[in-house]
């Protein structure tokens, strides 16, 4: 704890993530085409940094915390029900590595860091939140990307009502 | 010392001119070109004059070999034809209920319009000849008119005319799933043509579909009164269809994916070339049957190539689509994907990825090498997910972030020829409230009633376009065989340079039948300079030969100097 503490700190990185702004309208911007090396799915087992977008922004920074459902393709019930702050704080109770945790520091917060193989994101056919108010909603999207072995990024967007 | 001789330029140059003869049209008047005469006493050419130091002896030029002009035809582009709207035109409902008309000139809003419908989840959209429909859920249905809907806040009464909802009944505004759960309605809406009339259509309820018909002048306003759903219920009960929808033009097939209780399901097809009716069964083998892609899988693009989702599993985009020849856009973790037609690539946005493929990896490559994949999450773009997306006919995409206020982005590639070599972005629009939308939200999947096919030659490397072009030809192909000539079309074409305004369409006469060469015979296009050939395609009368274009073939003519074999 002391190290990542210490990680926090030089790098800033475990504050409030702060909103990065848009570029200007009408200026052109080029992207580069990213490695395809690094979008492959996450294989089960690997370690996920999972980040939650609703309404354009992170989960946490909306004081939201949902309970979230992963439904697996092969099963109706759900794989894995957390709340979103547990989710949050999952990686302190795992076997999570020094590596990992160097990840979601620099991730900074309204970020989870899973390290014990589970949701199987490749088997992924619905996720859900359900707010405490009663709204629902599901993600209309969600992408893996590697970031190193054994340590895939996933992002998922819950826009559906 | 030596002093140079005082250089006269504009002199020299005048007088090779007068020597060579660089005008241009007498080297297309000589049969063989000759080697430039030596300049006459007393005049001398930059190449003469006196240099310092010792003068040395120049080596004989080798004797230029003997050429001849003749007239070379270029490589055949092929040109698809573009989407019917002309107009680059961007439509945006949030669930505040703001609505956007963004219409653009060279990728820059020229205009912009605005009204309010009430507040309400996802809109589903459809660009029709006249304006927008939308629906939302319950059956509610919204017609916009550009020109006569006036802005601010919509009239919603039944006089107005721009708003009607479903009446209520079984399954009509509520379905009920086993158990006892209710779902409100969803249903997708789209345009379409049928014996010379044109109609809205949208699947909604356990397999229901609604039709209404146009009226036949601008802006082809819904004639609400001739409402037909007579197309029963199918279930199974615990699905609910018209949550997303993309309709094949050609073969004029509506599908639309399905909502149960497990996520998206299954893909069920309704053929819409009759009449829908009371014996009307949108089922998944129609889409299976129908769909070219139904049943092609990649064999490295996994499960971005999924087509027809079949009963009992689940997955898909969450705004499925397709492309122009019918084959059905559905990749799973998608939020949608989109065909884009200048390049003919098909875009995926999954929230913080943009992958972008030639549109034949899903549907005939087996091994897709051309691919690229763009972090649109990234901080040079702020961070944004990217959501719907719909086609412009121009090569750009438009692709919109979703939040409490939206973000519009126009998309295009460096190189249309290589997804791999960059992809330029220009943010162009904040809007207020959340753009709950789907796709398609700009005309790419209308019938042509008019098309625009352009083609730029200099994508031919034996097109030199310092050389007048003496003649344009072009062919016409189609996927339907019955279609051998253009019956009630009327072609125009016109040629200019790249970079010069362009001149007024010509009528093309007497057009060869399909496959057939044609002598593209307008003043523009005949003996000029130009690098840019646009032919545009206008359904004159009721018939729909336009639809079963498939797509124009064009060669040009220059008159090149050649070498002459020994």
């Amino acid at each position: 704890m002391v190290s990542l503490l210490v990680f926090c700190v030089i790098s800033g990185g475990c504050g409030p993530r702060p909103a990065t702004p848009l570029p200007p309208i009408g200026e052109t911007i080029l992207l580069q085409a990213i490695d395809p090396a690094t979008l492959q799915p996450a294989r089960q087992g690997d370690t996920i940094l999972l980040r939650i977008q609703r309404g354009g922004l992170p989960l946490d920074q909306r004081n939201l915390n949902p309970l979230l459902y992963f439904y697996s393709k092969s099963a109706g019930e759900a794989e894995l029900v957390m709340e979103w702050a547990d989710l949050e704080n999952a990686w302190q109770d795992s076997q999570c590595s020094d590596e990992s945790l160097g990840y979601l520091g620099g991730a900074g917060s309204g970020t989870a860091l899973l390290c014990d193989g589970r949701p199987d994101f490749s088997q992924m056919r619905m996720i859900k939140a359900i707010e405490s108010s009663g709204r629902t909603t599901r993600a209309t999207s969600w992408s893996s990307r590697s970031l190193a072995p054994g340590l895939t990024k996933i992002s998922i967007t819950l826009d559906r009502d | 010392m030596l002093k140079t001789q005082p250089f006269l330029p504009g002199l020299s140059l005048l007088v090779l001119i007068l020597i060579t003869g660089c005008g241009g049209k007498a080297a297309f008047t000589a049969s063989t070109a000759s080697k430039p005469e030596p300049p006459p006493p007393g005049v001398e050419s930059e190449d003469a004059l006196p240099e310092e130091g010792p003068v040395e002896e120049t080596p004989a030029e080798p004797e230029t070999p003997p050429t001849e002009i003749v007239e070379t035809r270029g490589e055949t582009i092929r040109a698809a034809l573009l989407p019917p709207t002309e107009k680059q035109q961007i439509w945006v409902i949030t669930r505040t209920g703001h609505i956007y008309l963004l219409e653009l000139e060279k990728d820059r809003i020229v205009n912009e319009k605005q009204w309010m419908w009430r507040p309400g989840i996802g809109a589903r959209t459809y660009v029709t000849e006249g304006g927008l429909v939308a629906s939302r859920n319950k059956g509610q249905l919204l017609f916009i008119d550009p020109v006569g809907t006036p802005e601010g806040t919509i009239d919603l009464s039944r006089a107005a005319g721009w708003f009607y909802q479903l009446p209520d009944g079984p399954d009509r505004h509520q379905i009920t799933f086993p158990g006892g759960d209710t779902l409100a309605t969803r249903g997708c809406i789209v345009s379409y043509r049928r014996d010379g009339r044109r109609f809205i259509g949208m699947g909604y309820g356990h397999g229901r579909f609604a039709e209404i018909q146009l009226k036949n002048t601008p802006p082809y306003a819904p004639d609400w009164s001739s409402l037909n759903d007579s197309v029963p219920s199918t279930g199974p009960e615990t699905q609910a269809w018209g949550y997303s929808c993309f309709i094949d033009q050609k073969r004029m097939i509506y599908y639309s994916q399905m909502l149960h209780d497990r996520g998206l399901g299954d893909t069920m097809a309704l053929d819409l070339n009759t009449p829908p009716g009371p014996d009307s069964r949108p089922s998944v083998e129609a889409a299976i049957a129908h769909a070219p892609n139904a049943i092609f899988r990649s064999g490295n693009l996994g499960n971005t190539t999924l087509a027809v989702i079949r009963p009992g599993t689940s997955g898909g985009s969450y705004a499925m689509s397709g492309d122009p020849d019918g084959n059905l856009l559905n990749g799973e973790s998608f939020y949608t994907m989109a065909y884009e037609p200048a390049s003919k690539t098909v875009w995926g946005a999954d929230g913080n990825t943009l992958h972008i493929m030639p549109a034949e990896c899903l549907s005939k490559k087996k091994f897709c090498s051309n691919h690229s994949t763009y972090d649109t999450s990234s901080r040079a773009l702020g961070g944004v997910t990217l959501g719907p997306l719909s086609a412009l006919s121009n090569g750009t995409m438009v692709a919109i972030a979703r939040g409490e206020r939206s973000q519009i982005f126009l998309m295009r590639l460096n190189n249309p020829a290589d997804p791999g070599a960059g992809l330029q972005s220009t943010r162009i629009k904040k809007v207020e409230g959340d753009a709950y939308m789907y796709t398609d939200f700009t005309g790419a999947t209308l019938y042509q009633t008019k098309s625009v096919a352009r083609v730029n030659m200099t994508d031919d490397p034996q097109f030199d376009p310092s050389l007048p072009v003496s003649q344009v030809t072009f062919r016409w192909t189609s996927d339907n065989a019955a279609v051998t000539d253009l019956t009630g079309v009327r072609m125009e074409a016109r040629c200019f340079p790249e970079g010069k305004e362009a001149p007024e369409w010509q009528v093309v006469e007497d057009v060869a039948g399909r496959e057939q060469e044609t002598n593209l015979d307008v003043t523009s296009c005949r003996k000029r300079k130009f690098t840019k050939i646009e032919v545009r395609l206008i359904q004159t009368d009721a018939g729909e030969t336009l639809r079963n274009i498939h797509a124009l073939e064009v060669s040009t003519w220059q008159e090149k100097e050649v070498l002459v074999s020994p």
